[in-house]
């Protein structure tokens, strides 16, 4: 249930409204915009006197919610929510760029990397140290060090970096990082979510590969729920009958969102294609349909590198790619 | 037979009686008793009703009208004893005991308060008076305000009641019968119409004036001088004003509290318009506990009376025998009912006086329904 307030109202009016519903055992969401405050009610709220509320002079209008999720409800928030990442905006118009390699591999690697993507002017430096892969012969990772050297890339070039975390217990080694990603496997594992949600780490949250959108938001829902709002969505692909690529890359999942919830839409077009060449089309084709930043995989040594090497894009690509973005962002806003 | 015979015989058959009555009433004090235990009214109609039919039929022709007064009256005194037995240390007596107890010695300067209206409403007057500093939250009628402190979105709730001039306010008392509150508080505030127009409207433009009902009628001796106005009724004065500050039109005023002044910014064609200078209303503050203030002087209930001849005037009576003075007695017809009233008594009297409490139980006695409303004392 959504409860609108007129203009003006005075705030010891609003907070009796607000302690009252909360007195009920509601959960209140109080979004306060510029033109109006809006409070979104959570919890049961079949035993709420909507006639009561809506005779209260303060209140415009009250408004029935059906859908299940709530907190990231754009209707709980009219507004679009800004994320902010050490001075680095994400929403309501601010566009960031996320760009490293797959997987932090060496000092070298990472640093060689992180000055490239800076070069190019990108926003935060992305690099797996906990890796999700599906063999368990395959490279597992950098872990702990990886983090550190992750920690040492932003300590030379400023850029706020992102990094996937894949288990509770690993936490205690991210809190120096600045994005907490939850990779598409484990958009699902919701005692995880929990956790992040009482953290005060903005989450990048991966569309799992077969989850529909209401999934994605329910997911968003719990990190939300349990008191963590910064949180980023990410369209990354789903699996569908199309062949010859890594996955499908789900745009119209973009304005869909932005539709439903409030929250930063991001769009990951490496995994989503799993090709390096379809991996500049499809990022401006994502930057068109109005995403509101990029996660792109770029290495030194594409060939040589210990995942995900076919779609990864070298320095000197991802520069020109980056300079495309600006003129299709340029043409659509 | 010689007189003193006759005379004999009476005394014989008084005798008897005297000792089937005081039986009567043991056997009557046994059933209070049973009814205390089982939480029953004291009156029970049907019973009365088949008690009166079967002693009559039993009773020759010439008597009938007799011994239905004689039963009318038995059956009113055996109530009138079971009241006094379980009106002492009944329900009611226990709670305002309690609640004399539990009220904290001042009454608040600080609450939430639910008002009906917009600011500047009269209510806020009122309010303002009651209470050093009032988060008011006003709602669009008066049914809110009583649902608002049940569900405790507000502790208190204040609305009118009764006006000098324009008489009671219907719609309140209609609405006591349908919520569960106390009144714990009352107050008179003395009530200023004042005709406003936007800045640059004058006197003689004015075509049409907007406000409350009752402020209407209280001012239908300036509104009758007016040639060629019409006057036309709204929610309330206040939103009469914000109205006329929100139009287009320039032909239009209304008759409002000075509040209003500052809060719409309106201009004040005529101070002072209502038909006599002292008029005022009386609020009451209700809230969803019983709470019983120092110096509580007043005591409300509401109650139904049975559909019988001359039951009001026996209720008075009673008031009159244990010398409590009523202060307002009120009647509103009961809806879907022929005839059957809802009467709502403000009796006069320390609430801590015995007496009142033996009232409050024969009252009780007597009616088919009865609610007690609170005992407060009032400011002027
Ligand atoms: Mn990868």
């Amino acid at each position: 249930m959504i409860v609108e307030l007129k203009p003006n109202t005075a705030k010891q009016r609003q907070d009796r409204l607000v302690e009252w519903l909360e007195e009920l055992g509601l959960g209140v969401h109080v979004f306060e915009g510029e033109s109006k405050t809006v409070l979104g009610l959570i919890g049961d709220t079949s035993k709420v006197d909507m006639e009561l509320i809506s005779s209260l002079e303060i209140v415009e209008r009250v408004k029935k919610v059906n859908e299940t999720f709530k907190c990231c409800n754009r209707r709980f928030h009219p507004d679009d929510t800004v994320i902010d990442v050490r001075g680095v905006k994400i929403g309501g118009g601010n566009f960031c760029v996320m760009a490293g390699p797959c997987s932090v591999e060496s000092e070298e690697q990472i640093m060689t990397i992180a000055r490239a993507v800076k070069k190019a002017g990108t926003h935060m430096l992305r690099g797996g140290a906990f890796k999700p892969r599906t063999s368990p012969y395959d490279f597992q990772g950098l872990k702990a060090e990886g983090i550190r050297l992750l920690i040492e890339a932003r300590k030379e070039t400023g850029l706020p970096i992102v990094t996937e975390i894949m288990s509770i217990a690993d936490l205690p080694l991210f809190e120096d990082v600045d994005v907490l990603q939850v990779g598409a496997r484990n958009m699902q594992n919701f005692d995880l979510l929990k956790v992040l949600g009482q953290t005060d780490k903005p989450i990048l949250l991966k569309r799992g590969l077969a989850n529909t959108l209401k999934e994605l938001l329910m997911s968003a829902e719990y990190i939300m729920a349990s008191g963590n709002e910064r949180v980023i969505l990410c369209e990354r692909g789903i699996r569908t009958y199309s062949d010859y690529m890594r996955n499908t890359l789900d745009l119209s999942a973009v304005p869909m969102l932005h539709e439903l919830s409030h929250l930063p839409v991001v769009v990951d077009p490496s995994h989503a294609t799993g090709i390096a060449r379809m991996v500049p089309p499809m990022t401006l084709a994502a930057v068109a349909a109005g995403c509101d930043g990029l996660e792109i995989e770029v290495h030194n040594d594409p060939k040589n590198a210990l995942s995900d090497s076919a779609q990864q894009l070298t320095p000197e690509e991802f520069e020109k790619l980056s300079k495309r973005i600006l003129v299709v962002r340029d043409a659509v806003t | 037979m010689e007189n003193t015979d006759l005379r004999r015989q009476i005394d014989e058959i008084d005798e008897q009686i005297v000792e089937l009555f005081s039986k009567r009433m043991d056997i009557s004090a046994e059933i209070a008793a049973y009814k205390q235990r089982n939480s029953l009214p004291i009156r029970d109609p049907k019973r009365e009703r088949e008690k009166v039919a079967h002693v009559l039929e039993k009773t020759p022709e010439a008597y009938k009208d007799y011994t239905y007064s004689l039963f009318s009256l038995l059956m009113e005194l055996s109530r009138s004893y079971q009241g006094r037995l379980n009106g002492f240390g009944g329900d009611v007596t226990n709670a305002v005991k309690k609640a004399v107890e539990s009220t904290d010695k001042l009454f608040p300067s600080y609450a939430t308060v639910a008002c009906q209206g917009i600011e500047g409403a009269n209510s806020q007057i009122a309010c303002d008076r009651l209470f050093k500093n009032a988060n008011i939250l006003y709602f669009k009628d008066f049914d809110a305000v009583f649902s608002a402190i049940e569900k405790g979105m507000c502790t208190y709730g204040v609305v009118p009641v009764e006006n000098s001039s324009a008489g009671t306010v219907n719609k309140v008392y209609d609405l006591m019968t349908r919520h569960n509150f106390y009144i714990v508080r009352s107050v008179r505030t003395k009530i200023e119409h004042n005709l406003l127009a936007k800045p640059g409207v004058k006197m003689e433009d004015v075509r049409e004036i907007y406000s409350h009902e009752q402020a209407i009628n209280q001012c239908s001796k300036f509104l009758s001088s007016l040639r060629g106005v019409r006057a036309v009724p709204c929610e309330n004065t206040a939103m009469a004003a914000q109205m006329v500050a929100e139009s287009p039109r320039n032909d239009i005023a209304a008759l409002a509290s000075r509040p209003c002044i500052k809060l719409y910014g309106l201009n004040c064609l005529r101070e002072d318009v209502q038909n006599v200078d002292n008029n005022y209303t009386r609020f009451i503050c209700i809230s969803k506990n019983l709470e019983i203030y120092p110096g509580a002087d007043k005591t409300s209930v509401m109650l139904t009376l049975p559909h019988e001849q001359g039951s009001l005037y026996k209720l008075l009576s009673k008031l009159y025998a244990l010398g409590i003075n009523l202060n307002k007695l009120e009647s509103r017809p009961l809806p879907n009912r022929d005839f059957e009233f809802m009467f709502y008594f403000d009796l006069d009297s320390p609430v801590y006086a015995p007496n009142l409490m033996q009232c409050i139980g024969e009252m009780k006695a007597a009616c088919d329904s009865f609610t007690y409303l609170g005992s407060y004392s009032e400011l002027m």
